[in-house]
């Protein structure tokens, strides 16, 4: 009865919902560190999916049986950070990499391709892109487009939408700023490039 | 309490440290070494011939304009579509266009235009036929190559167009005019839509639709490129003109366009001319027509056309003196009402609902929104069950129960619960429903498949409805706005039932009613033709199919004697009935073809099912397609100039024809940005500050 009485309600709120608040926030903690493990471990299992698609293009390769997505590209900036472009930009996928928009031209044709990936796991090497920086991009036969980026823009979603345009080029979106407390954005960072790769013209 | 609560604490916001230290250098790590990979070897870039204007839009090498000719004469639609293409370069082109054509067009013929020459195209097997293209393209002669790449895909090839030169490609199909609830239609396809583009198969994406294996291995088809027209005022991309000369046979009223201004202007009594207000439109969305019959009296009808055997393109000609004749025959069956007033049945419905990844968005809603309107649509006295699936399946119960208010319940709490998620498995699925054990008041089993056809292996679907129907009926709702069309109307075929197209939320609901109306009324079943003889006539699909309420069906056959007397013989709801078919006058020329057509079909679905041996089959088709002058995936048509124009030293290059984006998809010429953030550091500093705000509370317990 003591022991109780010592303890009076204001108290015991408060070691009630400290409790709840440490249980919380380690459980919101360990959450954001999953989303992030989830993106990176999965790599290794796309990597292998991509192997498979390289040396038989005609078919898609699941990264795992239950996956609704399957790798189509693979896409490097400079020389430095490359990732797999998957084939659905779905929120489902893009928490295993960025996705190919099916809106826009198919990977590897003349036309205006786009990509959209997370700012805070595969796309956050955007936050060094330059302008006239070269970026590649594999698409599943093997073959190597190179692009340089022309523009760079920062867009509000809230109020436009992604223009659909004519042009042989690479658009990559992603949120912005990449260092930002807001939740769920509207702002996009969307990096431009057009194809400079002379190319070859004449068939035997 | 106080040393514990301080203890705990400390613990905490030492953990803390440390695994935010741990975060962030894992964090930096994360972009240097995950990230990292190879670059694949450089090797020579698109193949495309492309122009640029000062703005980088590119400019088209090779443009096209169209014009369609459509005589419309009774049920038979004969189409004379002209291809133009000019190089607006100062090069030699060669170009290819992938168009779209009816999927039950017999393309049959082929000519190109040069000057006041006139080159006709011959059928040729297609490796043969792709060679002799390639010859004239090295040899510098202008040829033109038409290969049908699916059901209703052509490619168009076209080579050694000189500069500032014009090319005209002209090319010919015969089809039947579709008839439904009272209204007749055709359509001619302008273009594509994107999304289609993407699951087109070959070199691109995967296909969803892996039909023939020579598809999948010809690297030189190239998935059609997009672009978009240019707003009013500027010139017209790929622009069409069209006329219609209009003889329906009877006294056609509403004849209407929904998608194009027309004009229809009478010639004479039985005949319209029909074009658009505008010489030329842009080629963005696909040109409809529909007209109706005043007379309500909906009997089955037949058409009939006779074909002299020397009429016969390349027919069998050896050894045979006797000159005889063929009657091709197209039977329409358009059950009125009437027919059908007997009662409801009762029956077992299992709805199978795909809730795979593929689904999310607005194509969940409006499953979901369909599924739910369907368990309304069910009556006393029926039995259902629900099977959602993705990667793997669920069932709403254990095995169909009676509808009653329970079940009812129970099922909208299990629909309304559904989310897009997973991959498509969607046979084992598919066997649970059709295997489930048989009901014991032996009511029909109807399977009702819901999904947008994304799924893994279409053969696969196919052969495993062939093989577990039974005495089952599939009927499929086609969700989303281009779902794959071609997919959905084998499965009916082989499901021996029928498919809805349901693409906006607000088609749901009259959609699901017209498929219930087809479910719940009894089908006229086993059904043959005899002649009044009694003998039972060949007919080119292998037996009449199952027919529905309200759903018309075209048989396609061969008769033995031209007589007119004929009997359509079958039952309904168990009972036998019999009823005569009156022969129509009208023209009916092209009626062969789409026998020829209807035949090469059959044994194309045999291929697809795995029956019979693919070598023989492939070889009968080539055999058909050579005898009535018909495309097929399997032949294409070559034509070529015997003339030289491009000299050996001259410069050969590369262009495609774009396809425009079609009118008004909206989500096509702009679309929404996708959600691109995992929120990681609001997540942190959220957490953060609940730990903090935490630990502030216990500390304060102890200063207290």
């Amino acid at each position: 009865m003591n022991k109780f009485s010592r303890l009076s309600l204001g108290s015991y709120f408060r070691l009630v919902s400290s409790t709840i608040l440490l249980a919380v926030g380690g459980m919101t903690f360990v959450y954001a560190n999953w989303l992030q493990i989830k993106a990176e471990v999965a790599q290794v299992l796309i990597e292998q999916a991509w192997q498979q698609t390289i040396s038989t293009p005609s078919e898609h390769h699941k990264p795992w049986s239950w996956a609704d997505f399957w790798p189509v590209a693979k896409l490097q900036l400079g020389k430095k950070s490359s990732v797999y472009v998957l084939s659905s930009a779905s929120g489902q996928s893009l928490a295993f990499g960025p996705g190919h928009m099916l809106e826009s031209s198919s990977i590897g044709a003349n036309g205006q391709v786009m990509i959209a990936g997370h700012k805070d796991s595969h796309f956050s090497f955007l936050q060094s892109a330059q302008l006239s920086d070269e970026i590649t991009l594999t698409d599943r036969l093997g073959k190597v487009h190179t692009y340089e980026i022309t523009t760079m823009e920062i867009m509000d979603s809230s109020r436009n939408q992604l223009r659909l345009a004519d042009r042989d080029e690479l658009v990559l979106i992603t949120c912005y700023p990449f260092n930002t407390l807001e939740m769920n954005g509207p702002m996009r960072l969307v990096v431009s490039a057009s194809r400079i790769e002379k190319m070859k013209y004449d068939k035997s | 309490m106080n040393t514990p609560v301080k203890y705990v604490g400390l613990f905490v916001s030492c953990a803390w440290l440390m695994i935010i230290s741990l975060a962030f250098s894992a964090g930096a790590a994360y972009s240097n070494d995950v990230l990292r990979g190879n670059l694949g070897h450089k090797s020579g870039g698109s193949s495309d011939f492309i122009l640029k204007d000062g703005a980088g839009n590119t400019i088209q090498a090779l443009t096209l304009s169209a014009k369609v000719d459509m005589e419309i004469n009774g049920l038979v639609n004969h189409t004379h579509l002209q291809q133009r293409f000019y190089n607006s370069s100062h090069e030699f082109v060669s170009g290819e266009y992938v168009f779209p054509l009816p999927d039950t067009a017999s393309v049959d013929s082929l000519t190109i235009k040069i000057g006041s020459r006139i080159i006709k195209g011959e059928i040729k097997e297609k490796a043969q036929a792709k060679k002799i293209f390639e010859q004239a393209q090295r040899q510098g002669k202008k040829a033109a190559l038409l290969t049908q790449n699916r059901p209703n895909l052509f490619r168009m090839a076209v080579t050694n167009i000189p500069p500032g030169e014009i090319i005209e490609i002209s090319m010919s199909y015969v089809n039947a005019v579709e008839f439904d609830q009272g209204e007749y239609r055709v359509m001619f396809p302008m273009t594509l839509t994107p999304r289609y583009n993407s699951s087109i198969a070959i070199n691109g994406e995967p296909g969803r639709e892996n039909l023939n294996s020579e598809n999948l291995s010809d690297n030189s088809f190239q998935n059609p490129s997009f672009m978009l027209n240019h707003p009013a005022g500027a010139d017209i991309k790929n622009p069409v003109e069209l006329s219609v000369h209009f003889t329906p046979g009877f006294k056609a009223s509403n004849v209407i366009s929904s998608s194009h201004d027309i004009i229809v202007n009478d010639v004479d009594e039985q005949s319209q001319k029909i074009a658009f207000s505008q010489r030329f439109v842009p080629m963005d969305s696909d040109f409809h027509l529909s007209w109706k019959q005043n007379n309500k009296a909906l009997q089955p009808q037949l058409f009939v056309e006779t074909v002299h055997s020397e009429d016969v393109e390349e027919g069998v000609e050896e050894g045979t003196d006797v000159i005889e004749d063929e009657y091709f025959a197209m039977l329409m069956l358009t059950p009125g009402a009437e027919i059908y007033d007997q009662a409801v049945l009762s029956k077992e419905v299992i709805f199978i609902i795909d809730t795979s990844g593929s689904m999310g968005g607005d194509s969940i809603k409006q499953a979901k929104a369909a599924l739910l309107t369907a368990v309304e649509l069910l009556n006393n006295g029926d039995s259902f069950n629900v099977i959602e699936f993705n990667s793997d399946f669920t069932t709403l119960f254990d095995q169909s129960l009676n509808f009653n208010s329970n079940t009812k319940r129970k099922a909208k709490d299990f629909i309304k619960a559904l989310q897009a998620n997973g991959g498509t498995e969607m046979k084992p699925a598919l066997l649970q429903a059709l295997q489930s054990p048989v009901d014991k008041e032996e009511r029909l089993k109807q399977v009702v498949f819901i999904t947008d056809g994304a799924v893994g292996n279409e053969q696969d679907l196919i052969r495993t409805i062939n093989q577990y129907l039974g005495g089952s009926r599939l009927f499929s709702i086609a969700i989303g706005s281009a779902p794959n069309q071609h997919l959905f109307r084998q499965v009916s075929k082989v499901g021996k039932g029928t498919f809805v197209q349901i693409s906006e939320m607000n088609q749901v609901s009259s959609k699901m009613k017209s498929v219930f109306e087809k479910i719940s009324k009894p089908a006229m079943k086993n059904l043959e033709l005899v002649d009044k003889k009694g003998t039972v006539l060949a007919i080119a699909p292998e037996s009449i199919p199952d027919v529905y309420f309200g759903e018309p069906i075209k048989v396609m056959l061969k008769l033995s004697t031209p007589d007119s007397n004929l009997i359509l013989r079958g039952t309904q709801a168990g009972q036998q009935f019999e009823q005569a078919l009156t022969i129509r006058s009208t023209s009916s020329k092209g009626i062969a073809k789409l026998w020829g057509k209807a035949k090469i079909e059959a044994l194309t679905d045999k291929m697809t099912l795995g029956q019979g041996d693919t070598v023989i089959l492939k070889q009968e088709i080539i055999e058909l397609s050579m005898k009535h002058t018909i495309l097929t995936p399997f032949t294409s048509f070559i034509a070529v100039d015997k003339v030289v124009s491009r000299k050996p030293e001259q410069a050969l290059k590369l262009a495609n024809v774009k396809n425009l984006v079609p009118k008004g998809s909206q989500s096509t010429k702009a679309t929404q940005f996708p959600s691109t953030s995992l929120d990681i550091q609001p997540l942190y500093t959220l957490s953060l500050l609940l730990m903090c705000l935490g630990l502030c509370l216990g500390y304060k317990r102890k200063v207290s």
